[in-house]
């Protein structure tokens, strides 16, 4: 189960290209770590990823190696799933997967985000805001370091910290073959980011799940990854951009 | 220029001795009173005072008959409040299903996809640029008047501009990140809809209801003066405006004026609590 990505591109404009020909590959169990200056569209690339946008161009390589991860899915779930694929063209990323009880099966790509504060709904309380893709079992919730007396707070009364915690078991609750942080942890004090990213690792290990790093920072990064992509470097000859460290 | 001035710089607005928050409430409770006094009252009133006693008729107002008597020597209080009943059962009634139909108009319109945008948003002009009362008119003779006709037409002609204003809301709501990430843990589009996007809006539905309460209750009587609302029997405020206007020019001043004052009092009060309402619940001003 591979996550492809070939000939991505992206444009806010007509002729007015953000990136265009990017190639990335995430395989299962590998750590990637992704690099690039400010502008240069990382966050764009992981919200292609995760299924949040379409690219303007190269969906169809991506496309082509979610399908087959939908019918690795479909068999695994007992056969009560039918592919929707062709219902609504807006969502050719996979996620029209219906279980029997009305709603689609999660996405096999989740996306951490910067700013866990926007990415909870803030009138509901954590036990539900977690359990919104899967139940977490308890393993996990004691693996990130989530106080049970958290979960029935709402997400104004946690930290930063705590909250992107919770926002991990949401989705690590999935089972996601791939996990993207984008820039999950630069918020965040020096030891905290150091016991998510010890759990994260850990799962990541455990599951066989790949990992793409989002960073500015470079000894994390290094720290981390198996690998480091710096897409732009070869693809776009018209950005002027330049590698350090 | 004195530096105590300096000091104290509040004593020039001290006439403000209530805030907001204060002042709504007692708005709230003020309105709520009158809204069950009216509604007590007409319940409870026997229906003995709509009689036709002509030994009695056009009496100024008095304390037997506090709001006089009209030409056929019915108890002008009793019309009133037996009237106001009605209007407000008809009023909530209308401002609740336009409520509905705007909360359902708006929630398609959000959330089901580029089509069904563009027919919601064809259909709400359209009802936009007709003026309400025409419509309004048109769907009440066409329904054949009385109380369903009226409801019914209240009701259809209400939701055009609520439901635009809550399906720019949700056009908000939905590019957030907690709502799009939902689709991507698997969530369908209904399932969003009604536990992210619905529990959002019901302070916006609530005032919404408040603010055309009282459009609702003047259409129903503007309607009703005109003739094709109500029918002449029931004791509507409309009605007994519309019959009022014939003798006034006799000098009947009371057979217009208690129910017309009573009318404004009531719509008044509730636009006073939904303002407030809405300026409390609106981010911006609630701090004020």
């Amino acid at each position: 189960m591979r996550l492809e990505a070939q000939q991505l591109g992206y444009r806010l404009a007509k002729d007015n290209w953000l990136f265009r020909n990017i190639d990335l590959t995430l395989e299962p169990g590998q750590i990637t770590g992704l690099m690039g200056p400010s502008g240069a569209g990382k966050s764009t690339i992981a919200r292609i990823l995760a299924g949040f946008i379409q690219p303007a161009e190269g969906s169809a390589v991506l496309k082509k190696a979610l399908q087959h991860e939908n019918r690795e899915r479909s068999s695994a779930i007992g056969g009560a799933v039918t592919d929707k694929q062709g219902w609504k063209r807006r969502r050719t990323d996979g996620s029209i997967v219906r279980k029997p009880g009305g709603n689609t099966v999660p996405y096999p790509v989740q996306l951490i985000f910067q700013h866990p504060e926007q990415a909870v709904n803030p009138k509901w309380k954590l036990q539900r805001i977690v359990e919104e893709g899967a139940k977490p079992d308890q393993e996990l919730l004691s693996l990130l370091g989530i106080d049970p007396g958290w979960l029935d707070r709402y997400p104004r009364e946690l930290s930063g910290g705590e909250l992107q915690r919770c926002c991990l078991a949401r989705a690590l609750a999935c089972k996601p073959s791939f996990l993207i942080a984008d820039e999950m942890t630069s918020m965040l004090d020096a030891i905290t980011q150091a016991q998510i990213w010890h759990a994260v690792l850990g799962i990541a290990q455990q599951q066989g799940m790949g990992l793409l790093v989002i960073s500015h920072d470079q000894p994390l990064i290094r720290r981390l990854c198996d690998r480091v992509i710096y897409p732009w470097e070869t693809a776009n000859e018209n950005k002027k951009v330049t590698v350090r460290g | 220029m004195k530096p105590d001035n300096l000091a104290m710089p509040d004593t020039a607005s001290g006439g403000k001795w209530l805030n907001r928050r204060q002042r709504a409430v007692i708005a709230a409770i003020a309105s709520a009173m009158v809204l069950f006094a009216v509604l007590g009252f007409g319940l409870a009133l026997p229906g003995s005072g709509l009689d036709a006693r002509l030994e009695i008729r056009n009496q100024p107002p008095s304390l037997s008959h506090l709001f006089g008597t009209d030409w056929l020597g019915r108890d002008m209080l009793t019309r009133t409040l037996k009237g106001l009943t009605l209007s407000i059962f008809v009023g909530l009634a209308a401002a609740a299903s336009s409520v509905l139909i705007a909360a359902i108009m708006g929630l398609a319109a959000a959330m089901g996809g580029r089509y069904m945008d563009h027919i919601i948003g064809w259909i709400t002009d359209l009802f936009l640029s007709v003026p309400h009362l025409v419509t309004l008119i048109l769907i009440s003779f066409i329904l054949g008047g009385g109380v369903k006709g009226v409801l019914i037409g209240i009701a259809v002609t209400h939701w055009p501009a609520m439901a635009r204003m809550i399906r720019a809301e949700l056009l908000q709501l939905r590019e957030t990140d907690y709502v799009r990430l939902s689709s991507r843990l698997g969530r369908s589009r209904w399932w969003i809809a009604t536990r992210h996007l619905l529990p959002h809006l019901l302070p916006h539905l609530l005032t919404g209801m408040l603010l055309i309460f009282p459009h609702a209750i003047l259409h129903e009587a503007s309607i009703t003066f005109l003739g094709l609302g109500l029918s002449p029997h029931q004791p509507a405020i409309g009605i007994i405006l519309s019959e009022s206007m014939r003798y006034l020019s006799t000098g009947l001043w009371w057979l217009a004026f208690f129910p017309g004052a009573a009318l404004l009092l009531i719509v008044r009060s509730f636009d006073r609590v939904s303002e407030y309402i809405r300026l409390l619940i609106h981010p911006a001003s609630a701090q004020e």
